[in-house]
């Protein structure tokens, strides 16, 4: 087996026994695209790490939509969490985007290799401290998620009606009145929305730039 | 005022504290008797800090919505 071990974040600055050691515990498997790999609620029988491809790992929201949590690529790992739980399941969904290399290792088999290795351990723990880091990102953004969809819609009919019979300067706290929130939300929001390079500020002019992601804004497909 | 705008100021809202004063990059509002006023409009770029800073809400920046 050749594996690229170097390839993979956790197992990076690792000496080489111990990768010997880890080679011991784990499996290849090759997935084909769009192949689920996890199922949310079943067991979590192993980790898998990422040696070539890419996979989302989804939830389905209430509505029934699929939500990507993550898109994660080369050198990263999932279902690493369920691990330490006393009963462990899988948290979400995983499944491939294109053709993928897994590399596959037991639950029982990495707590052993965790026990045996703490330096594996260390090196997974700053691993998920930066994947938290990320979720608490999204979280943000989720919790923004109406005010970003309707400010959207919003800023849209706003600057389409230029011209016909509407107010014309709107201050944020406007904005926010209209859309049954509150100014710092919008103003965050707005700078947000200026950093994604859909609007531009221009003294008191803003100036909408992306049409075509607004609109997926506002028609709650981002 | 007409072709350079500048941010509203609420007197009733405004409790004076200065820190609008304080904030401005570019040093346009000051203290003046028991009030705040814009003393150099001419150089505000419209950023919106004071109106960000204000813990009151008495300063408001508005903007006209449109297409780039
Ligand atoms: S920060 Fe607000 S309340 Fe304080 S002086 Fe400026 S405008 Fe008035
Ligand atoms: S908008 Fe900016 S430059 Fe103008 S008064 Fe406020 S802080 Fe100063």
């Amino acid at each position: 087996m050749d594996i690229d071990f170097a390839a993979i974040e956790i197992f990076r600055d690792l000496p080489a026994d111990m990768i010997t050691a880890i080679e011991g515990f784990s499996q290849l498997k090759l997935v084909p695209p769009d192949t689920p790999i996890l199922w949310a609620g079943m067991e979590c029988t192993a980790v898998y790490f990422i040696l070539e491809g890419r996979v989302d790992i989804t939830r389905l929201s209430i509505q029934g939509r699929e939500q990507v949590l993550e898109r994660l690529g080369k050198g990263e790992a999932f279902n690493l969490v369920p691990v330490f739980l006393g009963k462990p399941l899988n948290p979400a969904d995983a499944k491939t985007i294109g053709p993928a290399e897994l590399l596959v290792i037991g639950r029982e088999d990495f707590l052993r290799l965790l026990d045996r290795y703490p330096v594996l351990m260390h090196a997974l723990a700053a691993y998920l401290a930066k994947r938290l880091l990320s979720m608490v990102g999204l979280a943000e953004r989720l919790a923004l998620f109406p005010v970003r969809q309707h400010l959207a819609a919003f800023l849209i009919n706003q600057a389409d009606a230029v011209g016909e019979d509407v107010a014309r300067y709107w201050t944020q706290e406007d904005i926010a009145r209209r859309l049954g929130t509150v100014r710092d939300v919008v103003g965050r929001t707005l700078r947000r929305f200026e950093q994604e390079g859909l609007i531009r500020f221009q003294r008191e002019h803003i100036q909408l730039l992306d049409r075509e992601k607004l609109q997926s804004l506002a028609d709650g497909r981002e | 005022m007409a072709d350079w705008k500048i941010p509203q100021l609420n007197q009733e809202k405004c409790v004076v504290c200065g820190i609008c004063v304080d904030v401005c990059p570019q040093g346009v509002l000051a203290l003046q008797a028991e009030e705040v006023i814009f003393a150099r409009p001419q150089e505000c770029t419209y950023c919106g800090t004071c109106e960000e800073s204000c813990p009151h809400g008495a300063v408001a920046c508005s903007y006209e919505i449109g297409w780039a």
